[in-house]
């Protein structure tokens, strides 16, 4: 075997385009999926970092699809019932997203976090690296306020400080002890890009915890070993169930759950995306791989004669593939470490791009892992490229092979079918890749192109929270003091507008409220139509540049002490208004007590995109901030001109002019929601189009490869067609024609392959059908431009070709 | 009398060696051959035979020099005037047959017709008259390769006729093959020049010159008889 590496490497170095040519082809195609593999690796491949990963699962309530998907979460005393009469659970643990404010000496810092309650510990199987987690008793209604740190944030806000167990933090203006800090690669939920405490869950909960109307927590749970997610599943089925027939009022419609593992859970979403890129890359690959092998074909032929008379001299069939495949596992072994270094290179890009675009699980770099699967895709793939030509140079045909030498052979038929096959299913995959880059580019301009519904330039955003310690549930305190911060907003100059929202449309909160409308038929309450809720000041629909389409927007004087209003968009008016003035109508909106609150209808506003941009707008309500006022509150602010300097630390004063202790983050522009909301289809997109590129130009390289080879093949036959009277057209049009006949067979595969292939992209597409034919028109167009020129070139070479030097070769 | 069918004044071809230095192949060639004519070149290996041959054929435009073809002034003409000149009047015999090896015999034969202004239907009535006429007509599906070496001449002879030439011009035709199998092939030139064509043809034998009625002996590039 070191023999025939070492004969090999002579071989090779002895034709240096020849081996350039392949190893640049076998790296592109090797090193596009050691990139890829680079990030399926921790999203799809490697389990979470917890012990016996695959028993954690997440909890949904299944809520029948309906105007706003199927998945929802859990109100507090579901939790504790589902949780308490289970027994497919070892632990299960409710939680929900928090931020604060981390008050420090020197600067406050705005954290994320987790209330989460102590179970959580056990459920992921991980105890803290020093201290210890919360038990049951800290995680209490009016227990004293405790965190766990994670240990990024740790490192990062206290230098990693071994005594800082027991030490008190400020959080929002309120005291918490630190009970302990959890090791390396510790963070939930796993998909955040980072989460820097947990704190008890009832530290969040307030007067939601008796509510059976209040959902917001998520459940995750361990399973008792050997308890299947369906089995699980099907227990918290029949919980649900008894709860529904127990509660109609509030669990009416969540009847059953789903129960998927946590690590489902978290990459379904871009699952699709994924697959469908390293589906990819393997066509990318197996493209690669036919060049190479063409090219190996081609040189097998020239050397055809060293192997006849190997043969003759009595070397075994076997010995003689054994030698074909080393050279060509010397090829895939060099071009797998060049694609090794492209994908190091390459993965820096995809990081970048994943940042938005993907959970954030484990990072992406090229890690031993990645290594060891580019070493073992190199092995495989020269098998792919290397065994084929291999078999078929070594085929015992000594005499005719040595006949036909010594008169210069037109070349086996036989070979050159092959390379034709080769080259139709690279034309037929490339132009498979390139629909599908074709769609996913159209998808994503027609995503860009959506119109939001509100006018996204000059438009800055700020959460300003009020801290609980400080306001505690005081509503008309937090109300008085968002006004106060609006109004001295408003002062700003350069400001055209400033309104206040909650939560902020594409902000990633939306949240859900039933209603019935006032003079239907009263319903359950399980059965009430749900819209989601905003809660906006009356200058939000100016600043955002909503339009009023009927009635008229709040007014300051819309409060408290006058007549109860609400204002519904147009999806709304057409849902529960057809062919109906719903101005002056009334709703009745379901209070958290089981009471309804009877509103009226004071005016209709064009639809804006709230939950995400791909998500045609659903029925609305907006009430005034006056009447509902949260803690949380956006403030967006409308630019006069498009900077205006020094406007972040105006807010702050402004803001700071109200209550000097609110904690001010970084303006934020509005255009960056919606980059977010384009981040997933843009690495969709530009991955599969730099797959089909570099698809399409190994593609063209190779048809290039086989015209020129056939060209060469064919002189003494085209010099004989001139002597007989061909003119230099003629052998134009001839290879052409050949060329043609193959790439036109090569696209007819590809677009049948396209059309039932396409398919598996629908999910990751957005106003433009899988068989987009206007697509595919263009796709095959810029393919049989490809073709043509590629095959152009060597065609030309046969109009220069001398009949006389051709003939001459007898 | 009649303007001969060719006419060569002072024609002179010559390869560059190397710098500065040149190779005479052919050397003040004046030639003469009448319509009806049956010449054969003779002389020895690297007189110039078949560069003469390639000339007349115009497979070769790097010469220097007069050639008349049928009154047309060949060292005037623009290269596509020159091929479709060819194509009327000119068919080719080579040494080595040339017959292209993944085409079948009626697929050779047709060769010629599909780079001439011939209609499909009369494609296909000229080549099935050819085959009956060289009684090939059973062979027509074969490939080259399961012909003989005369068979394969006899081939490569009746498609350097069948779009009706004026002149045949015949590359040591019978070089590969047996005497019985070189007499049939004269034979039928002879045949073929009984009908008018003109024939110019290279060989070292002189049998095979005997059935012409001229002889050109070309020495070192020179005419030498
Ligand atoms: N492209 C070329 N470059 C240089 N010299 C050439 C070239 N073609 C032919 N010659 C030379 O011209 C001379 C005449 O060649 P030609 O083929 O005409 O000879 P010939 O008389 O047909 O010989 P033979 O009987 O062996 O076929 C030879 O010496 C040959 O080497
Ligand atoms: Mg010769």
């Amino acid at each position: 075997m070191i023999a025939d590496l070492r004969y090999a490497l002579r071989m090779l170095i002895k034709a240096p385009a020849f081996t350039f040519v392949a190893i640049l082809t076998l790296a592109l195609g090797i090193g596009a999926n050691s990139a890829i593999f680079s990030v399926i690796d921790p999203m799809l491949l490697r389990s979470l970092p917890f012990p016996d990963a695959n028993r954690i699962v997440m909890i949904w309530a299944q809520t029948g699809g309906g105007l706003f998907g199927d998945r929802d979460v859990f109100s507090y005393p579901d939790y504790v019932d589902l949780r308490d009469q289970n027994r497919s659970f070892a632990k299960m643990a409710a939680f929900t997203r928090a931020a604060t404010v981390l008050n420090k000496a020197e600067e406050s810092q705005a954290l994320e976090g987790v209330a989460i309650g102590p179970q959580i510990f056990d459920v992921l199987g991980v105890k803290p690296l020093l201290g210890r987690g919360y038990t049951s008793e800290e995680d209490q209604e009016g227990a004293a306020p405790v965190v766990v740190l994670t240990y990024p944030f740790w490192q990062r806000a206290f230098g990693g400080d071994p005594n800082i167990v027991g030490q008190q933090i400020s959080l929002a203006a309120r005291n918490y002890t630190v009970l302990g800090v959890m090791p390396v690669g510790w963070k939930f939920p796993v998909e955040d890009e980072h989460i820097d405490y947990a704190i008890p869950l009832h530290s969040l909960m307030g007067a939601s915890a008796q509510n059976r109307n209040a959902t917001f927590l998520s459940l995750v749970g361990r399973l008792q070993p050997g308890v299947s997610t369906r089995q699980a599943k099907a227990e918290l089925d029949a919980i649900s169930g008894r709860l529904a027939r127990q509660y109609p009022d509030s669990n009416t419609g969540r009847e059953t759950v789903s129960v998927a593992t946590l690590h489902d859970d978290v990459v379904g979403n871009v699952r699709p995306a994924l697959l469908v890129l390293s589906g990819a890359v393997v066509l990318v690959l197996l493209i690669a791989c036919a060049n190479v092998a063409n090219l190996l074909l081609a040189r097998a032929a020239a050397r055809s004669r060293e192997i006849a008379i190997r043969t003759a001299l009595g070397a075994s069939r076997a010995v003689i593939v054994r030698q074909l495949l080393a050279e060509s596992l010397l090829l895939a072994l060099v071009g797998g470490a060049a694609g090794l270094l492209l994908a190091w290179w390459g993965v820096d890009v995809l990081g970048t791009l994943a940042l938005q675009a993907l959970p954030h699980l484990g990072t992406i770099r090229v890690n031993p892992s990645v290594c060891v699967f580019t070493f073992a895709l190199a092995t495989a793939s020269t098998l792919l490229f290397g065994l084929l030509p291999a078999l078929q140079v070594s085929r015992p045909n000594v005499i005719e092979t040595l006949q036909q030498g010594a008169k210069g052979s037109t070349g086996g038929l036989q070979s050159q079918r092959l390379r034709a096959l080769l080259v139709i299913s690279q034309v037929a995959l490339s132009l498979l890749l390139l629909s599908g880059a074709g769609l996913l580019i159209k998808s994503f301009f027609n995503l860009r192109a959506t119109n939001p519904g509100f006018v996204p330039d000059r438009l800055m955003t700020a959460q300003i929270t009020l801290p609980r310690a400080l306001y505690g549930q005081d509503d008309g305190k937090q109300i008085r003091t968002f006004q106060a911060i609006e109004a001295k907003l408003a002062a700003i100059p350069g400001l055209q507008f400033v309104g206040g929202v909650d939560p902020l449309p594409l902000g990633g909160n939306t949240r859900f409220s039933s209603f019935t409308i006032g003079g239907a038929a009263p319903l359950p309450r399980g059965q009430h139509p749900s819209g989601t809720r905003l809660v906006v000041t009356p200058n939000y629909f100016y600043t955002m540049k909503i339009p009023l389409l009927r009635g008229r927007v709040f007014t300051p004087n819309d409060n408290a002490n006058s007549k109860l209003v609400v204002m519904i968009n147009e999806a709304f008016a057409r849902h529960f208004f057809p062919q109906r003035d719903p101005v002056g109508r009334q709703l009745l909106l379901d209070r958290p007590d089981g009471q309804a609150r009877a509103v009226e209808i004071i005016g209709v506003v064009g639809n804006s995109r709230h939950e995400a941009l791909n998500t045609e707008p659903g029925p609305e309500f907006y009430s005034p901030l006056a009447l509902y006022a949260g803690r949380s509150l956006d403030l967006v602010l409308r630019l006069a001109t498009p900077h205006l300097g020094g406007l972040d630390a105006a807010v702050r004063n402004a803001v700071h002019e109200v209550d000097k202790d609110l904690f001010v983050p970084q303006l934020a522009p509005m255009s960056n929601f919606l980059a977010t909301q384009l981040a997933q289809p843009r690495f969709n997109m530009l991955l599969l189009a730099i797959f089909a590129g570099l698809a399409v130009l190994l593609a063209t390289i190779g048809i290039y490869g086989v015209i020129a080879y056939s060209v060469v093949q064919r002189t003494r036959e085209i010099g004989i067609r001139m002597a007989l009277g061909a003119q230099r057209r003629d052998m134009l049009a001839m290879v052409l024609r050949q060329s043609l006949s193959v790439v036109l067979i090569g696209v007819a595969l590809g677009l049948l392959a396209a059309f039932a292939g396409t398919r598996l992209l629908a999910s990751l597409l957005y106003g433009v059908g899988a068989n987009d034919l206007l697509t595919y028109a263009i796709v095959v167009f810029l393919l049989g431009a490809a073709a043509l020129l590629a095959s152009y070139i060597p065609a030309r070479r046969a109009t220069k070709v001398d009949p006389m030097v051709a003939l001459r070769y007898e | 009398m009649s303007d001969p069918l060719i006419e060569l004044k002072h024609v002179e071809r010559v390869y560059p060696l190397a710098k500065q230095q040149f190779f005479y192949v052919l050397r003040d060639i004046n030639l003469k051959v009448e319509e009806g004519d049956f010449v054969s070149v003779m002389g020895p290996s690297g007189a110039g035979k078949s560069t003469l041959l390639h000339l007349l054929g115009m497979h070769d435009f790097g010469w220097t020099g007069e050639y008349f073809l049928s009154d047309a002034a060949i060292h005037q003409l623009k290269p596509k005037e020159r091929t479709s000149l060819r194509n009327e009047q000119i068919g080719f015999v080579f040494q080595n047959y040339n017959l292209l090896d993944d085409l079948t015999v009626y697929e050779n034969l047709d060769i010629p017709l599909s780079y001439r202004r011939y209609s499909k239907s009369e494609r296909t009535s000229l080549v099935a008259d050819t085959l009956d006429r060289f009684s090939i007509v059973g062979k027509k599906d074969l490939y080259p390769r399961q012909l003989s070496g005369g068979q394969q001449q006899l081939v490569s002879i009746a498609r350097a006729i069948i779009a009706k030439p004026k002149l045949i011009l015949a590359d040591e035709p019978t070089g590969n093959l047996h005497s019985s199998q070189a007499d049939d092939i004269m034979q039928l030139f002879k045949k073929l020049n009984g009908e008018g064509i003109t024939i110019i043809q290279v060989t070292h034998s002189e049998i095979n010159a005997a059935h012409g009625n001229r002889v050109i002996q070309l020495r070192d590039g020179w005419i030498v008889k």
